[in-house]
């Protein structure tokens, strides 16, 4: 089998996203319970669920969560999980999120957390979520997004240099054209920024490319050091990213 | 829906790394979203539409048709 750019990526990492602080306990996960409000009734789909985190927050709340990513690892990991956390409720499946083998109008609830920034295709992904959703479903999404224009472009490519599975992140307005496109109704939208630890995001790289990177964040442009306000010189190097939260109903 | 928890719903006859066919009646071909057969021995999800056998590995099925076998 020939593995996608995401594959590798998390097959080789997936142990380290089940502890990695921004995926664990980033405000997005607790932003996106209180504005879901899940109902003990419900059944809902994680989308590229990763080391599960979001389906771990979900689950109590209600009746029965399926999982589904793309990386074996993470799938193993997650089974795992439940498994120790007692949530007998959660089941996992391999699926593409551009294709997805759940019937039409299956679930009350969809959510999907930074991940669409490594899909193929969003607008493939967006037909999808709405096609399983029930009608007055809803889905609930965070994505990595950036400004429009150059800082954007800036951003994209810093994360890309990272991580050559990240694809493209999108700016507020491409996601609510796109989830408007999708025929989705957006509810709510808001913006978190996150002050992300140089060291743990890039210690899958060695000295070589993390020079290149910090080299990046000390030389780039006022515009773009507004926007991620590297702090590079003094102590462990910081910088922001920025996350947007999104309510839709279908 | 009332929905039993599968640890209850298995009732010991089944471990944890088979797959409660119940839980698969929601699952469809991803290409064609047509219904699956379930062969248990083989442990296949069958999309006759897509002339596909979808494996199930360690109970967790594998909906990716990269991953599945072409049948007659």
């Amino acid at each position: 089998m020939t593995l996608s750019l995401s594959q590798e990526h998390f097959g080789a990492t997936a142990k380290d996203y089940l502890t990695s602080k921004p995926h664990a306990l980033g405000k997005s996960l607790e932003r996106m319970v209180a504005l879901a409000r899940p109902q003990p009734g419900w059944h809902m789909l994680d989308v590229a669920t990763g080391a599960g985190h979001v389906a771990y927050a979900f689950a109590p709340h209600v009746a029965r969560v399926w999982a589904t990513d793309i990386t074996d690892e993470m799938m193993a990991i997650v089974r795992e999980e439940v498994g120790k956390r007692g949530l007998a409720n959660v089941r996992v499946a391999h699926a593409k999120a551009e294709s997805l083998p759940f019937e039409d109008g299956t679930f009350d609830l969809v959510t999907c957390r930074v991940a669409p920034h490594h899909f193929d295709s969003i607008a493939r992904f967006l037909d999808e979520v709405r096609r399983v959703l029930k009608p007055g479903g809803r889905f609930a999404l965070v994505d990595n997004v950036v400004p429009a224009g150059s800082v954007g472009d800036f951003v994209n490519a810093f994360e890309r240099f990272r991580d050559p599975s990240h694809l493209r992140a999108w700016t507020m307005d491409e996601w609510r054209d796109a989830l408007i496109e999708a025929g989705l109704k957006v509810e709510h939208q808001e913006t978190i920024d996150k002050r992300m630890d140089f060291a743990s995001w890039a210690q899958r790289h060695d000295a070589t490319m993390q020079r290149l990177l910090i080299s990046m964040l000390r030389e780039t442009t006022p515009a773009v050091k507004d926007f991620m306000a590297p702090k590079v010189d003094d102590g462990p190097i910081t910088f922001n990213l920025r996350e947007g939260v999104f309510l839709a109903s279908r | 829906m009332t929905d039993t928890p599968p640890a209850e719903h298995a009732a010991g006859t089944q471990d944890a790394r088979t797959v409660d066919p119940k839980l698969l009646e929601i699952l469809v071909c991803p290409l064609t979203k047509t219904r699956l057969e379930y062969d248990a021995e083989k442990q296949e999800l069958i999309s006759r539409a897509a002339k596909l056998a979808y494996p199930i590995r360690d109970g967790i099925p594998i909906m990716l048709p990269e991953e599945a076998r072409h049948i007659d």
